[in-house]
């Protein structure tokens, strides 16, 4: 059967397993933005209570959001979601340690009845999946932007684009394309001499070698023609669809 | 998409009828008599519930001939998926800043 896709949702955090496992379930009254989202507000409790997951009011009103239908500590726990009024879907939540740290995993599935099967196998093709696969992706790697601008060895007046030196800057340019570490590379229309370049390197805390590579290998910038700015950059977001470049085929 | 319009698509969701109207309809357009025919309240009632599953845009209603038919909105679901999406964005990073917290308490007493 043609389904509305689960929605899934994964974070990085900075503890064990078992760690996150415990905060997420027995410490859930700590965190759970009840503010934002609760059936009775912020002044409510919430709190895994003997296989139920229950919000409580100050006033004595309970509601049950679902109930447990896995508990497996410290790799999963799964529950039936419905708070308030909203109808039964399903929330699964799983703890895998990726290397020091802990990827939870967040699958919230059971819309399956309510949307229309074609539209959900276009946006399952182009829609919200890919962008946390994007994301799964991006998480685990290092993004730089490098802000370019005019160094000090710079001359004064002139474009630096028809400096001889600018060209240390291109060669730089296409040894990051050739890594497949560039992402994106290009000058500010509204500052002379000015620009920016993307890059995304493979694993997490590559910063200290974006910088170099930033820094050293790019001649233009070791020689003060250039001077740069790295910046890391942490990808949240991009458009459900890739835009359609103007003029670009479909 | 807003949340008004989230908050609209879970209050058609919260009821029974409702959500076997939008089951129904996975068959494929379906005009409302047929609709009436295999649910358990009358006509009068079924016009209200497609009232408001139009309303919240789960479902389209198409002209054919001398009656209406009614089908799931293609983009039906999205506004419900763009808002749990959201609330699961806001959950994640109220809990990764909770172990955040946990860990700078421990390593700095």
């Amino acid at each position: 059967m043609s389904t509305v896709p689960p929605l899934r949702r994964e974070i990085l955090v900075d503890t064990d397993p078992a760690t996150a496992f415990e905060v997420f379930t027995a410490q859930i009254g700590q965190w759970w933005p009840l503010a934002e989202k609760s059936v009775f507000g912020a002044d409510a409790t919430v709190a895994f209570d003997d296989g139920q997951l229950i919000e409580r009011s100050t006033d004595g009103q309970t509601d049950l959001w679902g109930t447990v239908t896995r508990w497996d500590p410290p790799r999963a726990v799964a529950f039936s979601w419905h708070p308030g009024e909203a109808p039964t879907s399903h929330v699964e939540v799983t703890f895998a340690a990726a290397a020091d740290r802990t990827r939870v995993t967040v699958v919230h599935s059971g819309w399956e009845a309510y949307g229309d099967p074609a539209a959900a196998r276009t946006q399952y093709d182009e829609g919200w999946p890919e962008v946390l696969d994007r994301l799964e992706g991006a998480a685990h790697d290092t993004w730089v932007a490098l802000m370019h601008r005019r160094g000090p060895a710079a001359p004064v007046t002139g474009s630096p684009f028809e400096d001889p030196r600018f060209r240390d800057h291109a060669a730089f340019l296409h040894r990051m394309r050739q890594a497949g570490y560039l992402v994106m590379a290009g000058p500010m229309v509204d500052g002379a001499g000015e620009g920016m370049t993307i890059l995304r390197l493979p694993g997490p805390e590559q910063l200290g070698a974006a910088t170099k590579l930033a820094t050293e290998d790019d001649a233009s910038v070791a020689g003060g023609f250039l001077a740069v700015t790295v910046r890391p950059w942490n990808p949240m977001m991009r458009p459900y669809r890739e835009p359609a470049g103007p003029g670009g085929s479909a | 998409m807003s949340n008004q319009s989230a908050d609209a698509v879970f209050d058609a969701l919260g009821e029974p009828v409702r959500r076997r109207i939008l089951e129904l309809l996975h068959e494929g357009p379906t005009p409302v008599g047929r609709l009436a025919e295999r649910l358990p309240v009358g006509r009068p009632a079924v016009s209200k519930h497609l009232r408001v599953l139009t309303n919240a845009g789960l479902i389209e209603r198409h002209p054919a001939g001398t009656r209406n038919l009614y089908a799931l909105a293609p983009d039906g679901m999205t506004a419900a998926q763009q808002w749990l999406l959201q609330t699961w964005d806001t959950v994640l990073a109220a809990y990764a800043a909770e172990i955040s917290r946990q860990r700078d308490t421990r390593s700095s007493p």
